[in-house]
């Protein structure tokens, strides 16, 4: 399970021992890295193996819940239907992407523009941070409705105010070609806090070496954050963008809640359409291919996203 | 496919009905016993009540689990459980959840197997064929048979041919329905009268309607849902009142006929010229709503919505409101019946206990308490009741109109196994003509996909 | 000196403009939501919209509170989300800890794909699993389901921190007769404190907020409070104030312990600047 490099911990581990400690607790040392770990794999086995076997054997069956019938095997033919035949799949990975990839990069850069304004000391810092995470920490399908709320072209605070304004109209969540855009707004405003949260812990934890060095050194302000602060940062952002990406593609409620993939199928994304296919069409054994694809498009996604965290970062 | 209802059959059902109430002096009471006639459900009982020893008290102790989705009608229910509790000395564990959820639960459970669900509420229209192939719903026939199971005065035939024929599928009586929805036209009365209007009996007086109210965006003319899969219950009446429908003569999928695309060009044109923007991301909620701040002239949806209108906590139309007809078509007038109802798990463990809830809920009693609280019901004798608007919320033409639909309705929506499915077709369909889409073309394409769909169920 | 103060109020001006375009949405937002619990539907539903706070009421906090068991929903929710938390923050922080010490890569990934996983995939087998086990609505199902979201973030947002100490911090403290365990302890816990305490809040705010599951999962007894505030999208009580009263109710508990975590937050400054 593990790939371990040869590190210097195994060294050290074996003078404790030879330092004539009990035994047990010289194998415990030897043993840490597996030690550490167990607790969260153990865990994690139990809750995950299961739910992926159940998924990865219903694929390849056709079945609707039928309770005297057991689920039918027909091979390959949920893959063959969904990839070569199944536009409307197609075009909902298609919008997964777009959502995924947008929202990321609005989230990033906003996340660590807020980061970097909000550690600085100023008076009331802790309030405007507070107010700062406020959206990610509202149930997201009170900030659909909400938001639904506030867009709604007949009654809604925005459109009002763009009608007062003279501006045209704009219908935000009812025009096929602007829905998912509107979509990826509220997703960016709800999630923005995350990446800025996880940016903010990297920043306080951020040796100051480096920094006192560069700025004995003469070193802009602009230098001093394109090559000491951003590179230092850049595990925990990869992670606050791994971890949100990861998110962000599988993201449910808000569109759900706000447009349930409409109009027509204009914000359908893989989620909403595999929920229509398990619960709505009941379709559990093509809904579970469905997951399977959607499964793997995250998985390559997510190793695409590690080997950019451990790309070669800035050295002095 | 046999256990399609075709086209025909539901025409010529309903003409004779139609004639015998005609005929009669177009009392209720009448039509009623006309429509018992026609009963094609399960069978009658055959004992009379007094044969059997029925006893409320028989299943005292047992705790069933009740799940159902948040909606008016299991409100009332809710709101009774008091009574049945003494009454029968169980105790219920409910279950209730927003209707999607409400429905991912179910599925979660009866897929997964180990449920201890013993009632739920089902929606006819949209899941009998799907759950009877599963094989999730009891056979209700033989508890109806038993006079020692069945109180004497539930009275199965108090029930609407209609009614029993939605609870039934291949000969099996599969739920009880509780609520039978249908579509009527919400007006603005005052407006209406101030103009020296009639409410609309047509799809031209619609129009006209529509069209003189409309005055943008203080007021518009007309909504109705355009969302998708929502839309669908209401493009539905508009398809046959037009000439369409879902099959032709033979049983074949037909929704690209001339009728059904006039009809959806006519639902298409009505919200684009005289429905508020961003129509295509409107369901009940937000039709409801527009037309309860007083900003749309007329709403053709569910009898069942009208609630809410005359609360003056939420709606500035108390009063206002008129509640008229479903309007007709060139072809006639075919409202849609939906039906729901309380169904027993076949894996139940209490199904006895559980079929005293459901005879229990599904009483006269109830349902007229149902119906009184603004929801259709199919049993007889609550519409029958005089004077049945005193001490509800709505008027009486509210229930003269409902019953109306009502014995003309036939039922709603394509009678295919994945409903869901068709539904989204059709609606996606409606959103791109309500879009500016050319009408024929695609319900040509609409018919492709709802051709294929119906293949793939007969292939299976 | 003068284009000093002129450079510093420039800046100055600038800092607060960027503020301000940050935080606009966020407090229009809140504004409108705790705006419309405060009011009657009537007024919340005016045309054109009502943009300030006339004929406020309580009414809405009143009909929530005393129609649902908001109180018996908050601790449930409260228990779920700690518990996932915690039980996530012991089992999490060791693994990160071995992750980035012995640069096991694949265990990371094998953790991550619990969360790669689409949660509607888990429903049907957890039914069947938990079902079996006889622990549908108890704590222990909905705090063990919970883990597959937390223990993923907590573990990769702790990663990244215990692999920017000094490997040399470590080592000194083994040479100076310390364990492995000892070490962690001691030492690199106490010094990835603000990942702690990021990865908690993100924890804890994901599991207060988890609603498909509990959906699946949960009865009358562990029924949490996202699924009281669902249970108010319905046609026959739907009511705007009454949601978004049940919004502020349900937001206000985190929103407390984000402020108190916050100034944690500011400890864990000091003891980065120790090192």
């Amino acid at each position: 399970m593990t790939l371990s490099t040869p590190s210097n911990a195994s060294r050290p581990a074996a003078q404790v021992a030879g330092r004539g400690r009990p035994p047990r607790s010289a194998w415990l040392e030897r043993q840490a890295r597996w030690v550490f770990p167990a607790p969260a794999a153990i865990t994690l086995l139990v809750l995950v193996v299961f739910p992926i076997l159940y998924t990865v054997w219903m694929s390849f069956h056709s079945w609707t819940g039928q309770i005297q019938t057991p689920p039918q095997a027909i091979g390959l033919a949920n893959y063959t239907q969904a990839l070569l035949h199944d536009t409307r799949m197609w075009h909902a990975i298609w919008r997964m992407l777009i959502f995924g990839g947008l929202g990321i990069a609005f989230q990033t850069i906003l996340g660590v523009g807020m980061a970097l304004l909000f550690h600085r000391e100023f008076p009331g810092k802790s309030v405007v941070r507070t107010i700062a995470i406020l959206p990610m920490v509202t149930t997201p399908v009170v900030i659909a409705l909400t938001w639904t709320l506030i867009l709604n072209p007949t009654q809604g605070a925005i459109p009002y105010i763009f009608f007062k304004l003279g501006l045209p109209q704009v219908l935000w969540l009812a025009d096929p070609k602007i829905v998912l855009l509107t979509l990826i707004l509220v997703d960016t405003w709800e999630w923005t806090p995350l990446i800025m949260w996880i940016t903010l812990a990297g920043l306080s934890a951020l040796p100051n070496e480096p920094l006192e060095a560069a700025r004995i050194d003469g070193a802009s302000s602009w230098q001093i954050f394109w090559q000491i602060i951003l590179p230092l940062l850049r595990p925990a952002i990869m992670v606050a963008v791994l971890l949100r990406g990861i998110d962000a593609i599988k993201t449910f409620d808000i569109i759900y809640a706000m447009t349930q993939g409409g109009p027509g199928n204009a914000s359908e994304t893989m989620n909403i359409y595999v929920f229509q296919q398990a619960f709505n069409y009941q379709q559990i054994g093509y809904a579970s291919a469905l997951l399977v694809i959607f499964f793997i498009i995250v998985l390559l996604l997510a190793l695409v996203l590690i080997r950019l965290r451990r790309a070669p970062s800035w050295q002095p | 496919m046999t256990h399609r209802v075709d086209r025909a059959s539901i025409l010529s059902n309903r003409i004779s009905r139609r004639a015998l109430i005609r005929g009669s002096a177009a009392g209720a009471a009448l039509f009623t016993a006309a429509l018992a006639g026609t009963d094609v459900g399960a069978q009658t009982p055959a004992a009379s009540p007094a044969a059997g020893n029925f006893d409320w008290m028989k299943y005292k102790g047992t705790k069933i689990r009740v799940m159902v989705p948040i909606n008016p009608t299991n409100d009332v229910l809710k709101a009774h459980f008091d009574e049945f509790k003494s009454k029968t000395g169980m105790d219920i564990q409910y279950d209730e959840l927003p209707e999607n959820n409400e429905r991912q639960k179910l599925t979660v459970e009866f897929t997964g197997g180990n449920s201890t669900v013993d009632v739920f509420y089902t929606s006819f229209f949209q899941e009998k064929r799907l759950f009877a192939k599963n094989a999730w719903y009891d056979d209700l026939t033989p508890y109806l048979n038993d006079p020692s199971m069945t109180a004497p005065d539930f009275a199965w035939d108090d029930f609407f041919a209609g009614a029993k024929n939605a609870g039934t599928v291949d000969g099996k009586l599969v739920g009880v329905p509780t609520n039978m929805d249908t579509n009527i036209t919400y007006y603005r009365k005052d407006l209406f009268d101030q103009a020296g209007m009639k409410p609309p009996a047509t799809m031209d007086e619609l129009e006209a309607a529509a069209k003189h109210f409309h005055n943008p965006p203080q007021m518009y003319g007309f909504v109705a849902r355009g969302q998708k899969n929502s839309n669908a219950t209401q493009i539905d009446p508009y398809l046959r009142n037009f000439g369409g429908g879902y099959f032709d003569k033979d049983g074949k999928p037909d929704v690209d006929s001339a009728g059904d695309i006039k009809a959806v060009e006519f639902y298409a044109d009505l919200l684009r010229k005289y429905g508020p923007p961003g129509v295509t991301n409107f369901s009940w909620p937000e039709a409801s709503a527009l037309m309860q701040q007083g900003r749309v002239a007329l709403y053709t949806d569910g009898a069942g919505f009208a609630g809410p209108f005359e609360d003056p906590k939420k709606s500035k139309v108390v009063g206002k409101m008129g509640y008229g007809i479903f309007p007709a078509g060139p072809a006639g007038n075919f409202p849609p019946i939906f039906a729901n109802g309380l169904a027993i798990y076949s894996q139940s463990k209490h199904k006895e206990a559980a079929w005293y809830f459901v005879q229990w809920a599904t009483s006269k009693s109830i349902l007229l308490a149902t119906l009184k609280s603004g929801t259709s019901v199919g049993r007889t004798s609550a519409w029958d009741t005089p004077n049945v608007e005193q001490g509800s919320p709505l008027p009486k033409e509210w229930f003269d109109s409902t019953l109306q639909m009502l014995k003309i309705g036939v039922p709603g929506l394509p009678d295919v196994v994945n409903v869901a499915e068709a539904r989204d077709i059709i609606s996606v369909g409606v959103i791109d003509v309500i879009n500016g889409q050319d009408a024929t073309k695609v319900m040509q394409g609409v018919q492709q996909q709802f051709a294929a769909l119906v293949a793939k169920e007969q292939g299976s | 000196m003068a284009t000093m103060t002129r450079r510093r109020v420039l800046r100055r001006s600038l800092l607060t403009l960027a503020f301000a375009i940050m935080l606009l949405p966020t407090l229009a937002f809140f504004y409108w939501l705790v705006l419309i619990s405060l009011r009657s539907d009537l007024i919340n539903s005016m045309y054109p919209p009502e943009f300030l706070p006339h004929g406020l009421t309580l009414d809405n906090y009143r009909t929530v509170i005393a129609q649902n068991s908001l109180i018996k929903d908050g601790f449930n929710s409260l228990v779920i989300a700690v518990g996932a938390t915690v039980f996530g923050l012991l089992i999490g922080a060791p693994a990160a800890f071995s992750i980035a010490r012995w640069r096991q890569q694949r265990f990371a990934l094998g953790i991550l794909v619990a969360r790669i996983i689409p949660a509607v995939s888990y429903l049907i087998p957890w039914f069947v699993l938990f079902s079996r086990a006889h622990l549908i609505d108890t704590y222990t199902a909905l705090i063990l389901t919970n883990l597959v979201v937390c223990l993923p973030l907590i573990t990769w947002i702790l990663i990244s921190f215990f692999e920017d100490l000094p490997p040399e911090l470590i080592e000194s403290a083994r040479l100076d007769g310390c364990t492995v365990y000892g070490a962690f302890l001691r030492i690199a816990l106490p010094l990835a404190r603000p990942g702690m305490i990021a990865a908690s809040i993100i924890s804890l705010i994901f599991a207060w907020n988890n609603f498909l599951f509990p959906v699946v999962l949960s009865g009358s007894r562990t029924s949490t409070l996202p699924l009281a505030a669902f249970k108010l999208l319905n046609f026959a009580s739907f009511s705007w104030g009454q949601l978004a009263a049940t919004a502020v109710l349900i937001t206000l508990p985190i929103v407390i312990i984000s402020l108190v975590v916050q100034r944690y937050l500011v400890s864990g400054l000091t003891v980065g600047s120790i090192k």
